[in-house]
């Protein structure tokens, strides 16, 4: 005969009473994960959507004219290759996603072009791996914009001639099939190396585009005076610049979404502890004369607590197991077609099962805090005179 | 075993005091089997629980087995409570949801020494042991109160507190129940019990009559 026992006795006996309170928290449970899952899921999208609009960062080379640099698409002086590894190799959390590149305007076929050489993105070194931005081409191959492609009718498969100090042949692998409405239309991409090489600046690069990462710690308006910051404690004498549209519009997107979650919670919460508390408290009245029989025999203030709190814990514990599993299967069934560019990286967060066995018996347990306490302070005498 | 000391028990209803019970003095030797008789309202439930460290008199001195029940504190009270007092009730007050087994252990919730072998045997001896995986709503009325007995005794308290036990019963069952009381007296146990009927207080050593309250 022990306290649990008794519990899960009486939870047996009055299976409305616990599958109502199972229904409420197992309801705040299932909307918890999935709108924390949501978030993660929304988050990827937007990030992924956002990544799609490009890179919110550039860092150009000590002394690059910024007028200049908005009228060609890139800057006329240069930095080392080296660069690129030195960022990714420092400890700082402000960038990531670093692609370096150079760029010049060449004529080609009698049309001026932008000839782009790409580096594959270099990781951060300290950071988790993240799926690589930017294009990755392999040497000898090029990727065509789509201006260029349709004016010289051009496929992929098809061989062009770039000329440079030395001229070479080069695989068209891939055309871009849709304007971009922007100056990539008239790019020709290729690896860095084979740029580097076709304009004869071996390790030279005039650009490394980057993300910007959303950190919670830094405030909107310190983000740039950080990013420089820490740029410049690696690189310095480059310059950086955020792309702003892009930054703010990918930053707004995501702190919504938690602005969202933030608001929403905190009322699920409430409702359901109020919700909690008035069927415990009624749990409590349905047993005055059980709690008047229990301090007759001597069983003490805390054991009776104990009767009512552990049921709490118990009810807490189910239903945030009925919850996650809830939760989880209305965002898997759902999520993939709310979010199709990340459909196939929908998937249960399963530390939110932790977060759920923690929180809501926790919940319960203060929601059935009250009830307890009337019960332990109830004049067991009253209801044993009630004859 | 049991000393009573001018209490009394007044309550405050509406603005007013109503005298519950009293003043009154009472003195049970241990092993003696006393009934108290009176009309319903007449306190006798309230003196039964104030004996039983239920409820603090508004004046007066409680004294059980030599213990000042109310000098104690809350906390020392319930287990001396556990230790000293088995209470049986009209209403008998089984845990619904719990089977009769369970019920009969319940002083084990209270710290008391007891073992299922010991409520084994006892609800043989009272003739329940093919009821023991039975819920009180699976039990006739008569079985009801011989499980709230056996509750009562389980630990061997020297004092049982027994508040209209055969109210709710047929003759034979009422028998069967005061059969069971007595048979806790003949061992040695010291009885208080209240009561209406005349037939229960049959058994007792001595009746005392509990009159009317003034003051109502």
């Amino acid at each position: 005969m022990s306290v649990f026992r008794l519990i899960v006795r009486e939870i047996l006996y009055r299976k409305l009473n616990f599958l109502l309170g199972l229904t409420a928290i197992a309801a705040a449970t299932a909307l918890f994960v999935g709108t924390q899952t949501l978030c993660v899921v929304m988050n990827r999208e937007t990030t992924r959507l956002m990544r799609d609009m490009g890179f919110n960062l550039l860092i150009l080379p000590e002394g690059a004219d910024m007028a200049q640099f908005w009228s060609a698409d890139y800057a006329q002086q240069e930095m080392p290759e080296q660069y690129v590894r030195d960022l990714a190799n420092s400890r700082i959390v402000t960038v990531r996603h670093l692609v370096a590149q150079l760029q010049k305007k060449v004529q080609w076929r009698g049309r001026v072009v932008l000839l782009t050489g790409i580096l594959p993105e270099v990781q951060m070194a300290h950071r988790s791996k993240k799926p690589p931005m930017g294009l990755h081409i392999p040497r000898g191959e090029v990727h065509l914009g789509y201006e260029l492609a349709r004016a010289f009718d051009l496929k992929p498969g098809d061989t062009i001639e770039l000329e440079g100090e030395e001229g070479r042949t080069f695989t068209v692998s891939r055309c871009i099939e849709t304007p971009s409405g922007s100056k990539d239309d008239i790019r020709i991409y290729a690896h860095l190396r084979d740029v580097q090489e076709l304009l004869g600046k071996p390790g030279r690069i005039n650009v490394i585009e980057a993300l910007s990462c959303l950190c919670p710690d830094i405030g909107d308006a310190d983000r740039l005076g950080r990013i420089k910051e820490d740029v410049h404690d690696v690189l310095p004498g480059t310059q950086v610049r955020l792309v702003r549209n892009i930054a703010v519009g990918r930053e707004r997107t995501r702190r919504m979404i938690e602005r969202y979650a933030a608001l929403v919670m905190p009322g699920v919460l409430l409702v359901c502890a109020l919700w909690v508390g008035m069927l415990a408290l009624g749990n409590v009245r349905d047993r005055r004369a059980e709690i008047g029989i229990l301090r007759a025999a001597g069983v003490g203030s805390s054991k009776v607590a104990a009767l009512f709190l552990g049921k709490a814990v118990v009810l807490g514990l189910a239903g945030a197991i009925l919850g996650f599993f809830l939760g989880t299967q209305l965002i898997l069934h759902f999520g993939p077609r709310l979010f199709p560019v990340t459909a196939q990286h929908v998937a249960p967060v399963y530390s939110l099962l932790a977060w759920s066995a923690a929180g809501a018996p926790a919940l319960c347990v203060l929601a059935g805090y009250v009830p307890a306490m009337l019960a332990v302070t109830h004049d067991p005498a009253v209801v044993l005179r009630e004859e | 075993m049991i000393e009573l000391a001018d209490v009394s028990k007044l309550y405050r209803k509406s603005g007013e005091d109503v005298v519950a019970l009293g003043p009154m003095n009472l003195s049970v030797a241990r092993g003696e089997f006393v009934a108290v008789r009176g009309p319903s309202g007449s306190g006798k439930t309230t003196l039964l629980l104030m004996v039983g460290g239920m409820i603090r008199p508004t004046g007066g001195e409680v004294r059980v087995g030599g213990v000042d029940v109310y000098g104690l504190s809350a906390r020392e009270r319930c287990r001396w409570r556990a230790r000293t007092v088995g209470f049986v009730f009209q209403m008998f007050h089984l845990l619904p949801y719990a089977n009769v087994l369970e019920n009969v252990l319940t002083p084990m919730l209270a710290g008391a020494a007891v073992t299922p072998r010991g409520a084994l045997e006892l609800l043989d001896r009272f003739g329940l042991s093919d009821r023991i995986k039975h819920r009180p709503s699976e039990l006739s009325t008569g079985e009801r109160q011989r499980v709230a007995i056996a509750r009562a005794l389980l630990n061997r308290p020297p004092l049982v507190l027994a508040d209209e036990p055969t109210g709710n019963l047929d003759p034979d069952n009422a028998a069967a129940v005061m059969g069971h009381i007595a048979d806790y007296h003949a061992r040695g146990g010291t009885v208080l019990l209240v009561t209406h009927e005349s037939v229960a207080a049959g058994p007792a050593q001595r009746v005392v009559e509990l009159p009317f309250p003034s003051g109502r």
